[in-house]
């Protein structure tokens, strides 16, 4: 059974209640992501009305394989995420540990694609400046919503692996206990920057393709 | 905790098996969406794959992050951004799409030819009436 | 008011050992998690931030007195206006009334021991430090000169200031808002002591609820703006560039999305300090309580649909132009609503003039006319008229300056012997007052005047038939200098030489006033239970008495 003497923090008068505040307080500050990440949706979606043609030229040019590989990389870590937080539920200290690392892991490995993608997408000069390779003007606009919507997701991401790993770390040492609302409230976390990256994957990978 | 195992089975297994039914059908809204942007359907790609990721996302909200078994402040709290964002792209477009109409010449010359590939008869009338 | 008040700490055993008292050492400040001294280091940065912003339009006030370029050149003016923007918004007016008095009060309001993620707080404050430090370098490596709107493409493409430094400070600060309103809306949802029910809350909560939700809202929309021109300027990414088919619009379309509500982040505390202290000096209950509340939190809705009236004359659709217009008079409705009830509440009140008193009357004479005035800005017309010149400034000075600020000095005397248990010179407190109120009125009302004339805004050189009004706008803004430094010369002589104050010296209703001066550390000794109101300064239907206690107290008094 939970140890409720080492979970519970000031302010809060009882476990359940400052769970319930970890988790409404973390889904308050994934709205303001969904407002932080919405600019960027809402001026590829302003530039995607107004240049329809240039984005379909420009999108056919990302690698939907590097793409794939990191949404399935992405949507099973938020699987083994779930377990990881059902675990914690459980009080199962070791198997927590595991799948968060497990998890981190999987994020890792997305990051690694992306360094490979971004090194092709280098290569093959699709970062816009002088020496871009498409041609109506409106491209490098896709492309630099391109690099900046996957940077900042990237950064988030890595924000993430830093978070799971820091957990899985405090729980292996025994410094919070695998009941702690901190495995709630990374796990929302989690599963968000997977969500952005769902969306990012339909607007990035997707148009241009036939 | 040992009682309960006794009686429902090994909650680790369960945990996988049920989680891992919401990830096989995640998986195949990825397959599917990814092998219809192969099939030209001209402006409703647009549609369908955002509606798969919609629903995607859906699946990711209310199975793994909970929502379903959440309160419902918090429920409420998970649609105030998207709903927020939605006033923010309503305004915003009835800025964008309503530049050109009526002949107004103030911002209507955005999307012109050199934008779009090879497509001259397409620019919207520039400069005034 | 002073000595006669009750003082409803009742023990026998020595008395808890105040927040102030816990720790004597710069680390203990450094690391507190208590929500009380958090914002007693929040008001040191801001205080800091205000002086600084006060500096650089000192100088473009000296400037303005003579209609050609006399002490700096056009780069310099342009960089001073922009700092004085840029400081005073994010790094005075934003964080201002929320991190200092939101943080102190709102768990002593709602009967809480701290707020929700006490270390989150403490987090926050170290974010806008971390922010401040860029601030500080743009400001010593000279500034940016694209005024605090950063429109583009001159910032993102053209201009030679640090632009980068300014945006990133301004993104990093965004931060620290973000996480401060996090923590407050979930310490009201669910820190609220038994009893204390929603329609129960002091105005002040409700405000600071409302900013907070504004907060969370508009601020990420304001980092990506600046993150985009960022990675225009740092990484050479079109996105706002016409020449690869961008839209500067685009830019301040999110902008706008932010500024417009951060706007009522700075009008929507003050007005829940005016609520406060209108009901304690006319003592009565604030007129019509409900629609305070659906007031405030309309604003806070409608405040986002209103953003392009900053973009009337640059390029928008002529028919956005007129649903913005629109949303605009709209909005009005809710703190016109505010204004009458502020007024109501002194109706038949035995009205004191003490200087919180003087200055929350001020503040609604001021916040009036500002107002007033953004109606006429709001109106498409007027406002191809007016747009960027000196009309447009005296408005939002109107409201920021005269609103805002008056109601900030109006809650620091108001709570000031609440935070740090002492008693300042109410004569030189009222002198103060009278001070800032005339001060204000001589620097900004011409500035209406001349905005009117054709004089534009951000121009150091202009032709000489205004000199007039900028010679009596500077003669006022150094009568404004007086009013701000009086305070920082009585205060301080209160923290060395003033009077104790007691729990109660106003006779107020807030649970604040039912725990000791400064209060302890764990706020309460035990928490309250709440079963009435939080403005029960009189009997129903019976008008207050001259001189009366309050009929009733929030919080029992065991």
């Amino acid at each position: 059974m939970s140890d409720s003497s080492e979970i519970l923090r000031e302010p809060w008068s009882s476990v359940p209640r400052q769970r319930e505040g970890v988790a409404f307080g973390v889904w308050i500050f994934l709205g303001t992501e969904v407002l932080f990440f919405g600019g960027l949706f809402l001026s590829y979606a302003v530039y995607r009305t107004l240049y329809p043609g240039a984005f379909r030229i420009a999108s056919h040019e990302t690698d939907i394989v590097y793409g794939s590989i990191n949404t399935a990389l992405l949507l099973t870590s938020s699987f083994v995420m779930t377990v990881a937080l059902h675990a914690s539920g459980l009080g199962r200290q070791r198997f927590l540990v595991f799948c968060l690392l497990l998890t981190a892991g999987l994020g890792l490995a997305f990051l690694a694609v992306k360094g490979l993608e971004y090194a092709d997408d280098i290569g093959t000069r699709l970062v816009p400046g002088p020496g871009f390779a498409l041609d109506p003007p409106a491209t490098q606009l896709f492309f630099a919503l391109y690099w900046v919507m996957t940077g900042i997701h990237a950064i988030h991401l890595a924000i993430g692996i830093a978070l799971v790993g820091g957990l899985a770390a405090l729980v292996l040492r025994g410094s919070i206990a695998p009941q702690s609302p901190a495995v709630e409230g990374t796990s929302l976390y989690w599963h968000f920057v997977d969500s952005i990256w769902i969306v990012l994957f339909a607007l990035i990978y997707l148009p241009g393709r036939p | 905790m040992s009682e309960h195992r006794r009686r429902t089975g090994c909650p680790v297994a369960r945990l996988w098996l049920r989680y891992g039914c919401v990830w096989l059908l995640l998986m195949l809204l990825l397959g599917i969406t990814i092998t219809t942007s192969y099939v030209q359907l001209g402006g409703n790609s647009a549609i369908l794959h955002l509606g798969i990721a919609g629903l995607q996302v859906l699946l990711v909200w209310l199975l793994f992050m909970n929502l379903l078994g959440s309160s419902t402040l918090v429920r409420l709290c998970s649609i105030v951004g998207l709903f927020w964002l939605s006033i923010m792209f309503s305004l915003t477009f009835g800025d964008y799409l309503t530049r050109a109409w009526h002949g107004g010449a103030i911002g209507s010359c955005l999307g012109r030819a050199s934008m779009e590939p090879g497509r001259d008869e397409n620019a919207p009338s520039c400069g005034v009436q | 008011m002073t000595d006669a008040a009750p003082n409803y700490v009742r023990t026998s055993e020595p008395a808890p050992e105040n927040y102030l008292q816990a720790g004597h050492t710069l680390i203990s400040w450094l690391t507190t998690t208590d929500h009380k001294r958090i914002g007693v280091l929040y008001a040191l940065t801001i205080t800091f931030f205000f002086f600084i912003g006060g500096i650089a339009i000192g100088i473009v006030r000296i400037e303005l007195l003579t209609p050609d370029a006399e002490i700096v050149s056009d780069e310099g003016y342009n960089r001073l206006f922009s700092l004085h923007g840029i400081v005073m918004v994010w790094f005075f007016l934003v964080p201002s009334i929320p991190t200092t008095f939101g943080n102190f009060l709102l768990p002593l309001m709602i009967g809480a021991r701290d707020v929700a993620f006490p270390r989150l707080n403490l987090l926050s404050w170290y974010i806008f430090v971390f922010g401040s430090a860029f601030a500080l370098y743009m400001i010593v490596a000279g500034g940016v000169d694209t005024g605090w709107t950063f429109y583009t493409p001159f910032s993102s493409l053209y201009s030679n200031a640090n632009v980068v430094a300014a945006a990133c400070g301004v993104f990093v600060v965004g931060f620290s808002t973000i996480a401060t309103g996090v923590n407050f809306i979930t310490t009201t949802h669910m820190l609220r002591a038994p009893g204390m029910t929603w329609f129960r809350l002091p105005l002040f909560v409700w405000a600071i609820y409302a900013t907070s939700i504004v907060m969370v809202l508009a601020t990420p929309v304001l980092a990506m703006s600046l993150l985009l021109i960022i990675a225009e300027r740092l990484f050479g990414m079109p996105i706002f560039d016409p020449t690869k088919g961008g839209d500067p619009l685009l830019f301040q379309h999110l902008f706008w999305f932010y500024s417009h509500p951060a706007v009522y982040i700075m009008i929507l505390p003050a007005m829940g300090v005016i609520s406060e202290v209108f009901a304690c000096f006319a003592r009565r209950r604030v007129f019509g309580y409900a629609m305070m509340v659906y007031a405030m939190m309309s604003i806070a809705v409608i405040g986002f649909l209103v953003w392009g009236h900053h973009m009337f004359v640059s390029g928008q659709s002529q028919y956005a132009n007129i649903v913005f217009s629109l949303l605009s008079f709209v909005v009005a409705v809710p703190s016109a609503i505010k204004v009458f009830n502020w007024t109501a509440t002194m109706y038949g009140g035995q009205i004191t003039f003490e200087a919180p008193m003087l200055y929350a009357m001020g503040f609604v004479g001021l916040f009036t006319i500002g107002g007033l005035t953004g109606l006429y800005l709001a109106s498409v017309p007027i406002d191809v008229h007016v747009h960027s010149t000196y009309f447009v400034i005296a408005h939002f000075h109107y409201i920021m300056v005269g609103g805002s600020v008056s109601a900030f000095f109006a809650g620091l005397h108001f709570w000031w012997p609440k935070i740090t248990g002492k008693i300042y010179s109410e004569a030189w407190a009222r002198f103060a007052a009278i001070t800032m109120f005339l001060g204000f009125n001589t620097t900004f009302m011409p500035q209406y005047i001349m905005g009117v004339a054709g004089m534009p805004r951000r121009y150091h050189v202009y032709p000489p038939e205004y000199q007039v009004y900028h010679v009596v706008s500077s003669i006022g803004a150094l009568i404004l200098l007086v009013a701000y430094l009086l305070p920082l010369v009585y205060l301080t002589w209160s923290l060395l030489y003033g009077k104790q104050a007691g729990n109660n010296p106003w006779g107020a209703t807030g649970l604040e006033w039912q725990t000791g001066s400064p209060p302890p550390k764990d706020n309460f000794e035990t928490i309250p239970r709440v079963d009435v109101g939080p403005y029960e300064y009189h009997p129903e239907e019976r008008a207050p008495q001259a001189g009366s206690e309050p009929e009733r107290m929030q919080g029992r008094l065991q």
